[in-house]
């Protein structure tokens, strides 16, 4: 009867852990989903965009053709969440340097400061070489439109907030399929989140 | 270990914690709170270990900056603009003013920096915060 429980415990385990197996965990569809005519789920999907890379180049969505990518939204002149953003993004970058299947897209929430040469010095003092990581700036309004409405995260200035540095946004960082639909939101500023992003990315890298 | 053996223990260390100088109990708790003002105030630049981010923000750990304490009170006081060594590194980031921090809390943040990463291990009073003249 011991030997019977015990072999019955061995067979509860087994299947336990089994499906908690990571490689069977799957990632949410984060935002609105719809159905179309034809019946099948429609998903959130990161909407076509156009602005210019620290190199002064055009960076569409082309850019990330069959990549995931992590996006964010920050300033260099920011005291506040940024450092510890880009920081934590740095672990994500060197994790999965070289690979072709992963990109980074930091937009910069203040582009009459941020220009194309602003950004590349930003991008070199931080030790980013290769394109897998980009940094951009556009039109204001289009970058806080995409950041609001597509990525649906918090983006905006005000004045007010002078220990912030003029503006408020938040430290998430998105992570974005090869559909183009968002898999996951994560706090940038906090080491834990990050490492589950990093689990995330790989589970998605699998598939 | 006997009952009467861990209470002397205790009483002992009650003794050496009463012995202690006013002076070196004020200490601690410049670098403790010190440490504090740094970790809400200058790491998220700086870094929690003082090590700076790349060629971004400069590191405190080893900076020669730590070595003048009323250059080191306006930098804290007016923020810093343009480019500066240190290390041997070039590092051209602006540092905004603390403007929230009281000359106490200056002195406490300066204890602990020189505490953690300099090689001063004397307190840094509010009135040497006080007296320093910043443009």
């Amino acid at each position: 009867m011991k030997r019977f429980s015990i072999f019955g415990l061995l067979i509860f385990w087994s299947l336990a852990i089994w499906s908690c197996r990571d490689s069977n965990r799957k990632l949410p569809y984060i935002g609105q989903h719809d159905v179309n005519e034809k019946g099948d789920s429609v998903f959130h999907t990161i909407p076509d965009f156009k602005f210019v890379n620290q190199d002064g180049d055009t960076l569409t969505q082309e850019a990330f053709k069959g990549k995931i990518y992590i996006a964010d939204f920050f300033f260099t002149s920011c005291p506040t969440i940024c450092p510890v953003m880009k920081t934590q993004m740095l672990r994500i970058y060197e994790k999965f340097k070289d690979n072709p299947e992963l990109g980074i897209l930091s937009h910069t929430i203040d582009p009459r400061h941020d220009s194309v040469v602003v950004l590349k010095a930003y991008k070199e003092k931080l030790g980013v070489n290769t394109n897998q990581w980009q940094f951009v700036t556009g039109e204001q309004e289009k970058i806080y439109e995409i950041a609001q409405k597509s990525y649906m995260v918090s983006a905006m200035e005000d004045k007010e907030a002078v220990d912030e540095g003029g503006f408020v946004h938040s430290g998430a960082f998105v992570l974005v399929d090869k559909n183009r639909n968002i898999r996951g939101v994560y706090d940038g500023t906090k080491e834990k989140e990050v490492n589950r992003l990093i689990k995330d990315i790989e589970l998605l890298l699998q598939k | 270990m006997s009952f009467c053996f861990k209470n002397s223990l205790v009483l002992l260390c009650l003794f050496a914690t009463a012995c202690a100088s006013e002076e070196k109990v004020k200490y601690e708790q410049y670098v403790i709170s010190g440490a504090e003002i740094y970790k809400k105030n200058c790491s998220n630049c700086h870094g929690l270990d003082g090590s700076g981010l790349r060629n971004l923000y400069p590191p405190i750990k080893g900076s020669t900056y730590l070595q003048d304490k009323n250059k080191l009170v306006c930098i804290i006081k007016n923020g810093l603009e343009g480019p500066i060594n240190v290390a041997g590194k070039t590092y051209n980031q602006k540092m905004p003013a603390a403007k929230g921090l009281y000359d106490l809390d200056i002195a406490q943040l300066i204890t602990f920096l020189n505490d953690k990463w300099g090689s001063s291990k004397k307190i840094v009073e509010v009135g040497d915060v006080a007296g320093v003249g910043c443009e």
